[in-house]
């Protein structure tokens, strides 16, 4: 709930990197204490799950009450991490090169990244199908499309589909090292951007077939870039494909979009690529906001948390302001508010793109008046 | 829906396909995966599950003789990257503690997905699941539900490392990989070792996976000590209901109180093998 209140007073979630690194670096983090999980959780308690659990939490009730009405057999989960428990790992190999054992407490399934599926299920009680996705900073989006799938074949009524990642050493060095993280706060589509931030959280949407919705997942769209491991194609042309097959399968054209959530991570080269892509699909007169100047780049999270700002959208037709923005850069001709909007917003797209040049784009609907 | 097997492959280090896997037959010539059609300046730096993924996948495929370009894609792998991450993890105690870019830009899950979109230009779409011991039966499983949504063929592929040192001090296992090539249709052209059938068949087809109650049918599979914990493990008696065309009921792997088979049914014209049921 923070994170929305911040998002509506136009306030930024970045603090400086509480891990031990020899470079300064913005991350995206969850104030701790983070709790511990339950006790007859215990091995599984790492902060990636307790993040997942803490997440969880707000939606338990209607997950529930998914499960009372449709019966657990046909609840199902499809969940997205990049990092899964890497930071467990990180601790433990450290030590065992200190001491070589690895410590008692070592949980290699609390490393797996199946691992808050099994968690969340057990403490829930679903038991329809229930996996992960990992295509990185596009997983938690991807999981709406496994979980239409799993609608659409019949296999549930409802789907939980949301994402978690923590902060991790491999993660806040690793970007570090491509230089593509910045040491202050990350500044999408200005021409000032030097990078991203990295962050961690957990964000959850619960998915019915038929049902009482707050708003419609209208259509999705993916592709390959086909281009590089870790950079997009600087032409735009993988995030074109995903925008313009989410507006097919959604039955939608560029001028029904009335938002767009960028997948804007503050990078030299994302920004300038999608900007293209969004101009190429929609124009330039739809507002695009990049949420990730509030929370950071919520990588394996970030996917799922930005669909949960475009349903906020949706549902208060109302779209945040881009932070840190000016000056634009000269090159991205997009409507970029620097003032929250009050309007009506029918229908929005959210954009993820990852290594591998996976991308996906999601099409969300509001409830007709 | 139902699904028709066009093609499969597998690897093991030692064992180059799927005949060579289900005898357990090892040789000194298929020590690293073939990479056909993989630039080796896009599979420098990768890792053994990208390179066995990678080459599974292009060697279904060739069999198939469905474009490479146009396939959607499942990769399924309970532990993905874990290599590279723990070579990462060296990196930041013995080096300058910086994490190499190059190994960075490898070590995320949908690497194997990655590479294969990159060496066949294929701009469709790809996605990479975990489920721990059920990876097979989500891959599947996800498999089906594209072909569901329309596509005329699907590209599934399973794989897992073995785990390096220290993971391997609390479960070991041998690398392996699996792959197949889906379709919705009966395949037109017979592959090279006979597997997709042909125009008259007989031709192999997958029922969507289900969560299974009750016994399972397990072919009579000789399994190498090395699978034996191996997350993708029930790829191995798939591979060998397909290869041996053996209709039943598959065990797709259990975990906790959830289990998954798949029906595998034979059609068409039957054909004798030596050592296979028809």
């Amino acid at each position: 709930m923070e994170v929305l209140e911040n998002l509506r007073a136009g306030r930024h979630g970045l603090r400086p990197c509480p891990l031990s690194v020899p470079f300064e670096m913005m991350c995206g983090v969850v104030p701790d204490p983070v709790p511990s999980l339950p006790d007859r959780h215990a091995r599984l308690s790492v902060r990636q799950l307790e993040l997942g659990w803490l997440g969880y939490q707000e939606i338990a009730p209607a997950v529930a009450d998914a499960i009372e009405r449709f019966g657990a057999q046909r609840v199902g989960a499809a969940l997205g991490t990049s990092t899964g428990g890497i930071a467990h790992t990180e601790e433990a190999y450290f030590e065992w090169r200190r001491t070589s054992t690895l410590p008692p407490r070592y949980n290699l399934h609390a490393h797996s990244f199946h691992a808050i599926g099994r968690l969340l299920r057990a403490e829930a009680g679903w038991r329809g199908p229930t996996y992960v996705v990992s295509t990185a900073c596009s997983s938690s989006a991807k999981v709406f499309s496994s979980a239409r799938r799993l609608l659409r074949s019949g296999r549930c009524d409802a789907v939980l589909v949301g994402g978690v990642d923590s902060l991790a050493l491999t993660t806040v060095r690793g970007f570090h090292g491509l230089s593509a993280s910045s040491a202050s706060r990350c500044r999408p589509f200005s021409a000032e951007r030097d990078g991203m931030n990295v962050g961690e959280g957990a964000a959850y949407v619960l998915l019915e077939r038929d049902g009482r919705a707050r708003a419609y997942l209208a259509g999705i769209g993916e592709s390959n870039d086909a281009f590089h491991m870790s950079a997009p194609d600087p032409e735009g042309r993988g995030a074109i494909a995903a925008m313009r097959a989410a507006l097919a399968d959604a039955g939608l054209t560029a001028s029904d979009i009335d938002y767009v959530n960028a997948h804007g991570t503050g990078t030299v080269r994302n920004d300038v690529a999608e900007a293209k892509a969004i101009t190429e699909v929609l124009g330039k007169s739809v507002p695009v906001v990049s949420t990730k100047s509030y929370t950071g780049h919520m990588l394996g999270a970030g996917g799922a948390t930005e669909a949960v700002f475009s349903l906020v959208a949706l549902e208060q037709q109302w779209i945040p302001q881009n932070l840190a923005l000016d000056p634009v850069d000269p090159e991205i001709e997009l409507d970029l508010p620097t003032q929250p909007q009050q309007r009506p917003i029918r229908h929005v797209l959210s954009n993820s793109f990852a290594f591998g040049g996976s991308n996906v784009t999601l099409a969300f609907s509001g409830v007709p008046a | 829906m139902s699904a028709y097997v066009l093609a499969q492959a597998a690897w093991m280090p030692g064992r180059a396909d799927v005949d060579a896997v289900l005898e357990d037959r090892v040789s000194a010539e298929a020590k690293r995966p073939e990479l056909p059609g993989y630039p080796s300046r896009l599979m420098r730096g990768t890792s053994v599950v990208t390179r066995m993924s990678a080459s599974v996948a292009a060697r279904a495929l060739a069999r198939s003789g469905v474009d490479p370009r146009t396939i959607p894609a499942v990769f399924g792998s309970a532990y993905g990257e874990v290599c590279i991450a723990i070579e990462q993890l060296e990196m930041m105690v013995t080096g300058d503690g910086q994490v190499s870019p190059a190994l960075f830009k490898n070590s995320v899950h949908n690497t194997g997905a990655g590479v294969f979109s990159i060496a066949h230009g294929n701009h469709i779409m790809s996605t990479s699941l975990a489920a721990g011991p059920l990876t097979v039966a989500y891959s599947m499983l996800e498999g089906h539900g594209i072909l569901d949504e329309g596509a005329s063929h699907v590209l599934v592929v399973v794989a897992d490392e073995a785990l390096p040192v220290p993971l391997s001090e609390v479960v070991q296992w041998e690398s392996f990989a699996a792959a197949w090539v889906l379709g919705r249709e009966p395949p037109r052209d017979a592959g090279p070792d006979g597997e997709a059938g042909g125009e008259a068949g007989p031709w192999i087809r997958l029922a969507a996976p289900q969560v299974h109650e009750g016994p399972q049918q397990v072919p009579d599979v000789r399994v190498p000590p090395g699978l034996a914990a191996h997350p993708c493990r029930s790829a191995l008696d798939l591979l060998a209901a397909i290869h041996r065309r053996t209709p039943g009921l598959v065990s797709l792997g259990r975990e906790d109180d959830e289990a998954w088979s798949i029906e595998v049914s034979v059609e068409g014209r039957t054909v004798e093998r030596e050592g296979t049921a028809s």
